[in-house]
């Protein structure tokens, strides 16, 4: 007991742990940083690529007919079929809406709380969360960023070739 | 007093011999400090030269992701895609090669069918000049740049049967 409080109210040394003290702080610093941006880029990318899916199932959904009399209007049903089906395919998520890497390892996931699709205004709403994870994730667990997007269609000239 | 006032560096001191002032150690540390600021505005000016291949490669990066956006709005290679290009380059100051590849035309007018992919390619040489002396041409390192980036079209081309 002695012997640790001579240690404790010792001054030497004391140079060395502050050095270590700055060290740490430093590179803890530099770790948040870094992991912010890289988890603000791979959130930018997938609401690049969601909004992308969802445009493109939106314009695969619209009824052409209905342009002819200056009408917009969707099969909502489709949108949705095509919205999924650009997940799987061209995302390659999994049945679970996981995203792993060629290496085989989880990046992301994606949890949809709700897909509302409209056929009148062609409209197709996608909300949820991003869960993924992070190096810090032994301290706050995963990390849940939340997206929500709107895709709508209002063009009522008759598109694609003539 | 006298003796004082004769004493190197005293009042009617004569002036130090050359010998004697590069041994001396008088106002050594204000040389030391000219020294050590001029060694850090060096330094500073060599990363911030440096600075300029980053910002080169980032424009670079920029003008593929545009140039890809518009490819997928339009979902075919038309002028207003090469319009887009001629006017970052004159943004930017670069001039890179364009190359689109990978990708499956619809029809023979360079459609790309919705959910089809394409790859934009940029390539560029960037002259990083090293130092530019005044008496001869200056110094210059190439630096080969590419960017590729991966779209797909947004637009659903109706064709005809």
């Amino acid at each position: 007991m002695n012997k640790a409080l001579t240690i404790l109210k010792s001054k030497h040394g004391d140079g060395l742990i502050f050095v270590f003290i700055i060290v740490f702080v430093i590179f803890t610093l530099t770790a948040m940083v870094i992991e912010y941006y890289r988890m603000d880029t791979m959130y930018q990318q997938i609401d690049y690529v969601l909004r992308r899916g969802m445009d493109s199932s939106v314009e695969y959904a619209m009824l052409d007919e209905y342009r002819r009399d200056r009408y917009a209007r969707m099969d909502s049903v489709l949108a949705q079929e095509k919205l999924y089906e650009y997940l799987y395919e061209s995302v390659k998520l999994d049945q679970d809406l996981n995203k792993y890497s060629d290496e085989g390892q989880w990046v992301y996931a994606l949890e949809i709380e709700s897909l509302t699709a409209t056929d009148d205004p062609p409209r197709l709403v996608l909300k949820g969360y991003l869960k993924t994870r992070s190096i810090f994730s032994f301290l706050t667990g995963e990390v849940r960023l939340p997206f929500n997007l709107t895709s709508a269609n209002a063009r009522i000239d008759e598109g694609g070739s003539p | 007093m006298n003796k004082q006032r004769r004493k190197p560096g005293g009042r009617f001191s004569p002036p130090f011999p050359l010998k004697q002032v590069l041994s001396g150690r008088a106002g050594s540390t204000y040389f030391e400090l000219m020294i050590k600021f001029i060694i850090v505005i060096t330094l500073m000016a060599t990363v911030l030269s440096f600075l300029s291949i980053f910002t080169v490669y980032l424009n670079l990066n920029h003008m593929c992701g545009r140039i890809v956006r518009v490819i997928e709005l339009d979902g075919q290679i038309s002028d207003n895609v090469y319009d887009v290009f001629f006017r970052l380059k004159e943004q930017t100051g670069l001039s890179p090669t364009i190359t689109i590849e990978d990708v499956t035309y619809c029809d023979g007018q360079q459609r790309i069918q919705l959910r089809e992919t394409f790859t934009v390619r940029l390539k560029y040489n960037h002259s990083f000049t090293v130092f530019s002396p005044s008496s001869s041409p200056p110094l210059q390192i190439g630096i080969p740049m590419e960017v590729r980036i991966t779209g797909m079209s947004e637009k659903y081309w109706k064709l005809l049967e």
